[in-house]
């Protein structure tokens, strides 16, 4: 590996925490997939085409070892993140706004690890990482056209759940964590 | 909503159509409102979730995933000896095994070169300033979507101009991680920058240190910017400068490729 790739590699761990996060809805089990994407990615650098993109590469290294992992009964597979340092913070700005805010992004949160994983993956490589249909296709293996299946039904499933009649949010705000 | 199913909206949504197939079907949905409330609604989903998985990026990476990288084997020297002999006085460190102490000893030797560096201060104030405001913006995607449907517009014009200001939304947190990188990290250790409000990332290294004959430090370094425009340097010597505040000020840049042999070509 080249300093530049190990630089930038680097330089996406945000980003790669923030998708193990999204798919694992855990930060100890978000931290461990990134760990184990890191040092497989470092291991096969040389399967990376250079001049193509790195980040869609290591989300397609995590995608695998997440989906091994699931049906290797490793992970449960379905998380709630409760911790929101920002929405803490946000409080104090605008009380009754930020904490609709904070209420709906937990309900938003809830939501996502509630989607079955191929629908959870494709949603988080587009909507959140900005990843486009194409790469998000190569990422998982599927056509386009899944992609494009999956992604609507997850958005108008993550929205019965957080903005329909039966929402999410009446149960978050109700105190049931 | 007859003519348009949910994935073709869905690529529309998400500025996956061609240019003929959205104005397609933006003329149906101007005719069916049905349609319309669909689209909203798909919009609205995909900056919820982006808005609700934003903090994870203020987050420190944890060490365990650092260390990682220090123990991975590295295999060309990119940014040896390419500073210009002109900026050049004396070299601090040269570091054999990849490590050296650049840092403290710059810091030991400004004490009696640079009057008061109060910079320090200031700077850790502004990076404050801009994680507050990045937290204004969240909750902002998170209540009204304003964002989004501003987005919905965007012409093929007009997509250039918003890549632009993509890349200047980072400006403020690239230039805070650039004092604050040249200021306290050694040579080839990173400091990561992210910005939540649109995902770009960034890493600066500073690789080697030096000192102009007049006493002034200056430092060559790498970035590595995911939110960048294509063929932006990322490669310069910047220099502390006493008659900005002790700001780093950067006076050479350059794009560097390694070439065939492993050298870097300019």
């Amino acid at each position: 590996m080249d300093k530049r790739t190990k630089a930038e590699m680097i330089a996406l761990l945000p980003r790669l925490r923030r998708f193990a996060r999204g798919l694992t809805g855990s930060e100890v089990e978000a931290d461990d997939l990134v760990q184990a994407a890191c040092e497989r990615a470092i291991q096969r650098i040389g399967q990376w085409q250079p001049g193509t993109r790195l980040d869609s590469w290591m989300f397609r290294i995590m995608q695998n070892l997440w989906i091994d992992a699931i049906r290797m009964g490793k992970l449960r597979g379905s998380h709630l993140s409760v911790v929101d340092p920002e929405s803490q913070q946000a409080q104090g700005l605008d009380g009754e706004q930020a904490t609709m805010n904070r209420l709906t992004l937990e309900a938003v949160r809830r939501g996502v690890q509630r989607l079955p994983p191929d629908q959870r993956s494709v949603l988080l490589l587009v909507c959140v990482e900005g990843q486009s249909y194409k790469e998000t296709a190569d990422a998982l293996g599927i056509p386009v056209g899944t992609v494009m299946s999956r992604l609507s039904r997850a958005r108008l499933a993550l929205n019965r759940m957080v903005g329909g009649p039966d929402s999410e949010i009446a149960a978050v705000s109700g105190g049931e964590a | 909503m007859k003519q348009l199913d949910a994935n073709t909206l869905v690529a529309y949504v998400d500025g996956e159509l061609d240019i003929e197939s959205a104005l397609q079907v933006e003329s149906l949905l101007a005719e069916d409102s049905e349609a319309r409330e669909i689209a909203d609604m798909l919009r609205d989903s995909a900056a919820l979730v982006r808005a609700a998985h934003s903090h994870v990026l203020h987050e420190a990476v944890p060490d365990r995933l650092l260390d990682i990288f220090d123990r991975a084997p590295v295999t060309d020297e990119l940014g040896g000896d390419i500073v210009p002999p002109y900026l050049v006085n004396m070299i601090l460190d040269a570091p054999e095994d990849g490590r050296d102490t650049a840092a403290p000893v710059l810091a030991e030797a400004t004490k009696q070169t640079v009057p008061a560096p109060a910079i320090s201060l200031a700077r850790r104030r502004s990076i404050a300033a801009f994680a507050t405001a990045a937290l204004f913006a969240a909750v902002m995607v998170g209540g009204g979507m304003t964002f989004q449907k501003y987005m919905t517009g965007v012409n093929q014009a007009g997509l250039t101009h918003q890549a632009k200001t993509l890349a200047a939304m980072d400006d403020p947190w690239r230039e805070a991680a650039f004092q604050e990188a040249l200021e306290t990290k050694k040579s080839e250790a990173a400091l990561i920058w992210a910005n939540p409000e649109n995902g770009s990332s960034g890493a600066i290294v500073p690789v080697k240190t030096y000192r102009r004959d007049d006493g002034t430090f200056c430092r060559a370094f790498r970035t590595v910017d995911t939110g960048a425009a294509p063929n932006q340097p990322n490669y310069g010597v910047a220099c502390r400068e006493a008659g900005e505040d002790g700001r780093w000020v950067k006076t050479v840049e350059a794009i560097s490729t390694p070439g065939a042999d492993g050298k870097l070509q300019f």
